[in-house]
């Protein structure tokens, strides 16, 4: 179970789906950029509404994410979509360097006419598409896996079952020289000191626990109380009191390995090993960070049951709550609900890891066979 | 009906139920071989408290403090958002 079959990148990366990415990086072409996609089967498309006058922090990540996902391993292939020149440049520096097939079409090369722009892009993703279906699956190990995980509309059985167990695989991959990411900063309130002590140096032990104060004083400073927003009321029904004991569940997911360091919201881990992501809790906003930092694949948990999806990372989503595997079984990839029965972990582990290592190779994911996946990529701040 | 509740650490006093749970019943906590009898209702995965627990005392779940007491709570009792609040991201007037 420590080998899969994926795509070779030109850049020594593995990919477990090939992918036609179609990013369109402005608000004016987001519409010519659907019906690209429509016309295009097997292309994925992420787009970003904003354009000139995003400043700082808002501009330097955008700019990152764009990059990100278009390196992701599991996009064969980019079709860039703009209405500003500049916008794509520094991304094609980045796909060239890594050698990645490409085109980068924006509206001035139609002469403002977006149909004519919508016909040429769909023959320059098809020519995409052509090349990048011939590329053959090989077999690799584990080491060249980066897993995320994250957990949405958690309740206890999240934080003592289905959480711990996806800790043990976050462990095995680690253990099998990969990469793993958790992210939710918020998530970690309460538990920060215990992941500081698990920071390979003195500098990542710091910068967790200032992370972590940083957005609790957010909360504070913008007067927003907790109780009711995460926990939220979802949360709180399940059975859940405080960030606190939301947070002890949500970490568990990372399992027990040294923390390498933090990484900024979407960032490139620059090594194997345990990363954290400085990022927003809610899940459409995390799951983009986590695939624009490389993440193949994504191990969710929940409890009442969450419908959302990565469209560039297979998302599978687990629970342990038995009454949730069985109202939502079109929903939940994995039922790990035996755990409350037997607390056989072991049993589990081996499961769950069969689970992950089909889908690494080819099995779908109810996102992926029902379209529930998406990309959002979170905003900083105001724009001019 | 034998009714569980899970414990994860040795000094928590709370542990998460797998039922629900009505008033006056045998609740054996996992971990802890130790026998509570609820003295309210407790919803399924909830968390029932293992000893008489003072306001103002903290709540360890998992080895960690996720909170603390805001009124007495007695043994056998449902702990949650009436009873407990968290010690992080305070605003001011809140205590």
């Amino acid at each position: 179970m420590d080998t899969f079959t994926g795509y070779l990148r030109q850049n020594g990366q593995v990919g477990i789906r090939n992918e036609l990415l179609i990013l369109n990086l402005t608000g004016l072409t987001s519409k010519v950029a659907e019906r690209i996609h429509q016309n295009l089967n097997y292309s994925k498309l992420v787009s970003f509404e904003y354009g000139m006058g995003l400043l700082n922090k808002d501009k330097e990540i955008s700019q990152n994410v764009f990059i990100g996902l278009s390196l992701n391993p599991n996009v064969g292939g980019v079709l860039l979509i703009s209405a500003d020149q500049s916008r794509s440049e520094i991304v094609i520096e980045q796909l060239k360097k890594n050698k990645k097939p490409f085109r980068n079409i924006f509206l001035g090369d139609a002469g403002s006419d977006p149909l004519e722009m919508i016909t040429t892009a769909i023959k320059q993703g098809a020519e995409i598409l052509k090349e990048i279906s011939e590329i053959k699956k090989n077999q690799f190990r584990l080491d060249k896996i980066c897993l995320s995980v994250e957990c949405g509309l958690s309740d206890p059985t999240s934080g003592l079952f289905a959480n711990p167990l996806i800790g043990k695989i976050s462990d095995k991959i680690i253990s099998s020289g990969g990469i793993v990411i958790i992210g939710e900063t918020m998530e970690w309130l309460g538990v920060e000191s215990d992941l500081a002590k698990r920071a390979v140096s003195s500098d990542v032990r710091n910068q967790i626990e200032k992370i972590v104060l940083r957005r609790e004083k957010l909360a504070i400073d913008n007067g927003i109380n907790l109780l009711g927003i995460n926990p939220n009321l979802n949360n709180i029904e399940g059975g859940l009191s405080t960030i606190e004991e939301k947070a002890i569940g949500s970490s568990i997911k990372a399992g027990s390995s040294k923390i390498e360091g933090v990484l900024e919201y979407g960032e490139i881990p620059k090594k194997s090993g345990l990363w954290l992501m400085d990022a927003p809790s809610y899940t459409p906003e995390s799951l983009t960070g986590f695939s624009s930092a490389g993440s193949q694949i994504c191990l969710f948990s929940t409890g009442s049951g969450n419908c959302y999806s990565s469209d560039l990372m297979p998302t599978i989503r687990i629970t342990a709550n038995p009454e949730t595997a069985s109202r939502l079984s079109h929903q939940i990839d994995h039922d790990c609900s035996d755990l409350i029965s037997d607390g056989n972990f072991k049993k589990a582990e081996n499961k769950l890891l069969e689970d992950l290592v089909s889908v690494l190779n080819g099995k779908l994911c109810y996102g992926e066979i029902l379209g529930e996946g998406s990309e959002t990529i979170s905003r900083f701040g105001e724009a001019l | 009906m034998k009714f569980l509740a899970l414990c994860s650490s040795d000094n928590d006093n709370v542990a998460n139920t797998f039922d629900e749970i009505p008033v006056g019943q045998k609740v054996e906590i996992s971990n802890k071989k130790k026998v509570i009898i609820s003295t309210t209702k407790i919803p399924k995965y909830h968390k029932i408290a293992l000893n008489d627990i003072p306001q103002g005392a903290s709540i360890i779940k998992n080895g960690i403090c996720i909170g603390k007491a805001i009124k007495d709570i007695d043994i056998g009792a449902h702990i949650h958002v009436h009873n407990i609040l968290s010690n992080r991201a305070v605003l001011k007037g809140e205590s």
